[in-house]
């Protein structure tokens, strides 16, 4: 069950950083609200 | 639904041993996920029952697609971002269907379309990319390359414009799709200027104040 819910949370983890990662190189968040950007993902 | 997303980037964070940064990545992504997902979903939801579906999508995705280049001015929290978005859609998808596309003819709407992208490529030009505190564009190559995406954005919105005005001849349907899709284009573009800011940042304050009583 364990490894199961593991398994579950990297999918989720995995989408998510691919998101992120797609969100970064745009200009904003595609809604009205921009969450304070991680710094690993800023455009330096 | 920013707390949802923290948490929830928080157990996985602990079960998968991610440092700090590497949790804040999964968090702005799944804040980014279930913004999407919510926002579409109460769109749809709603455009259904008010039995402007389509139009309601329209809206929504020409604002969010232009949006990804052009950057915009932004709501303090994210369920006030999904309250204007939802008020702002359904009102005006049911403008477009059953208070414009019945009186509206060719003339008038091809005087419409002309003035909406003339002012739209203006402030483009003008404006565009408009960056966030939170979110800020800081080279050069980012800012071309943002423009030149709103720019071939723009001219895609307007080659579909063109295309339902055409049809809008024989369906009478097309108008209201064909307005739906200016709506979204305005609302977008009126975010790119000052009183567009100015506008979100009034909202932004009053709902503060109304939440502090």
């Amino acid at each position: 069950m364990k490894t199961l819910s593991m398994k579950f949370y990297a999918v989720i983890a995995t989408v998510a950083t691919i998101v992120a990662a797609t969100v970064a190189t745009s200009a904003c968040f595609y809604w009205f609200y921009q969450p304070e950007e991680p710094v690993s993902l800023r455009d330096e | 639904m920013e707390k949802l997303a923290r948490k929830l980037a928080s157990n996985i964070a602990a079960s998968l041993s991610y440092d700090n940064e590497k949790e804040q990545v999964v968090a702005y992504g799944l804040i980014a996920i279930i913004q999407t997902l919510v926002t579409v979903f109460l769109v749809l939801i709603i455009g259904l029952f008010a039995g402007v579906p389509i139009e309601a999508l329209i809206i929504c995705f020409s604002v969010s697609i232009l949006r990804k280049y052009s950057g915009g001015a932004h709501a303090g929290s994210i369920e006030l971002c999904t309250t204007i978005a939802i008020i702002y859609i359904t009102t005006f998808s049911l403008i477009s269907r059953y208070l414009l596309a019945g009186v509206i003819n060719g003339y008038t709407m091809a005087i419409i379309i002309f003035i909406v992208y003339a002012l739209s490529f203006f402030a483009i030009y003008k404006f565009a990319p408009v960056d966030s505190p939170k979110k800020l564009i800081k080279t050069e190559k980012k800012k071309k390359r943002m423009r030149k995406g709103s720019f071939i954005i723009l001219t895609v919105y307007f080659a579909l414009s063109t295309v339902l005005f055409l049809l809008s001849q024989k369906q009478y349907i097309s108008y209201s799709l064909g307005l739906s899709l200016l709506f979204g284009l305005s609302w977008q573009v009126f975010t790119l200027t000052k009183p567009g800011s100015s506008f979100i940042s009034l909202i932004d304050s009053a709902v503060n104040k109304i939440s502090r009583i």
